[in-house]
């Protein structure tokens, strides 16, 4: 069989691979939420690569697993998230900016407002340098605008 | 953060949990490994298979399966290091708890057809210690054609290849 060569678009999710800590604040409704855990993130082949979460502080000893690659047929980013805490997985579509620094993933996912029904997210993966990596979640609202509801920074330990 | 108890559904998938060798008996295609099942809380698995392609290369393969019981459905996610596209899973487990059916979609390999087809993945429990994959494709006849039938043996606790091990361990 032979496999699809990597891409520079696989090559840039390969900037990822390390361990990391991280800090977390997340706004949901009037409260705010700070967090701190690990991850883990490994290549599975040349083509994808895999982060697993820790959130010790969360407040439930929560673990979770993030899929990327780049479908070359699709010109996309493709990838999924789960979550122990969660029974709703997340498939994300995104692309990169011109800077080749912000990868902006897009998902639908469940509203957190007791509204039924779903609505769009966004993962915005952000390489600050080397050592440091940013990931903002926004949701959009009904009048189309986009919310940021939590800020992540990772800090890279090997 | 509230977290969702488990259902009889997610319960269904812990029977999974544990150490597998995967072979496929098509003479065309064998293939050999190893996989690892492991929980991502109670509501998530994770199999992580370690295999050897015909031609040797080492190929990884990352299955997650959960349950959602807004969709009332079974959803999932696959990957392979030897392909660049990701298939996203959605299916139903048959009456008897015997077979869970997820189904999905990617390229197809029809001969003189391009696009999309649909695709479905077929687990079924044989016993406690045997389950079968057989992955089928749906052609532009709308006929489907098995391409692919794994059979999972669970590796019995004191035979467990360490973790870590297995990895440099892929073919079995």
């Amino acid at each position: 069989m032979e496999f699809p060569a990597a891409q520079k678009e696989h090559q840039w999710l390969q900037q990822l691979i390390g361990d990391w800590t991280y800090e977390s604040a997340s706004t949901m409704g009037e409260q705010e939420f700070k967090m701190t855990g690990t991850d883990s993130v490994r290549s599975l082949g040349d083509l994808w690569i895999v982060a697993n979460g820790t959130m010790p502080s969360g407040g439930a000893d929560g673990v979770t697993q993030m899929t990327l690659g780049f479908d070359v047929k699709r010109g996309k980013y493709v990838g999924s998230w789960v979550g122990s805490m969660m029974d709703y997985q997340w498939i994300y579509e995104g692309e990169l900016d011109p800077t080749g620094k912000i990868l902006t993933l897009s998902a639908e996912g469940p509203r957190w407002d007791d509204i039924p029904g779903t609505t769009m997210y966004h993962d915005i993966v952000e390489m600050v340098d080397d050592k440091t990596r940013l990931l903002r979640a926004e949701v959009r609202q009904d009048d189309g605008t986009w919310k940021e509801f939590m800020r992540t920074t990772y800090t890279r330990t090997s | 953060m509230h977290i969702p108890a488990a259902t009889p559904q997610h319960k269904w998938l812990h029977q999974l949990v544990g150490q597998w060798t995967m072979q496929s008996d098509d003479p065309q295609h064998p293939m050999g490994g190893i996989e690892e099942v492991r929980h991502l809380g109670e509501l998530w698995i994770i199999g992580e298979g370690q295999t050897a392609m015909p031609d040797g290369t080492p190929g990884a393969l990352r299955v997650t399966i959960g349950y959602d019981p807004e969709k009332g459905k079974f959803v999932g996610h696959w990957v392979g290091s030897m392909m660049a596209n990701q298939f996203v899973y959605e299916g139903d487990l048959d009456a008897a708890g015997k077979i869970l059916t997820l189904n999905t979609e990617g390229p197809t390999w029809e001969e003189g057809q391009s696009g999309l087809a649909r695709y479905r993945d077929i687990y079924e429990i044989v016993s406690d210690t045997e389950r079968l994959l057989r992955s089928e494709m749906q052609k532009a006849d709308g006929s489907w054609t098995e391409f692919m039938r794994v059979t999972y043996k669970r590796v019995p606790p004191d035979e467990i290849v360490e973790p870590g091990r297995s990895k440099q361990n892929g073919k079995h």
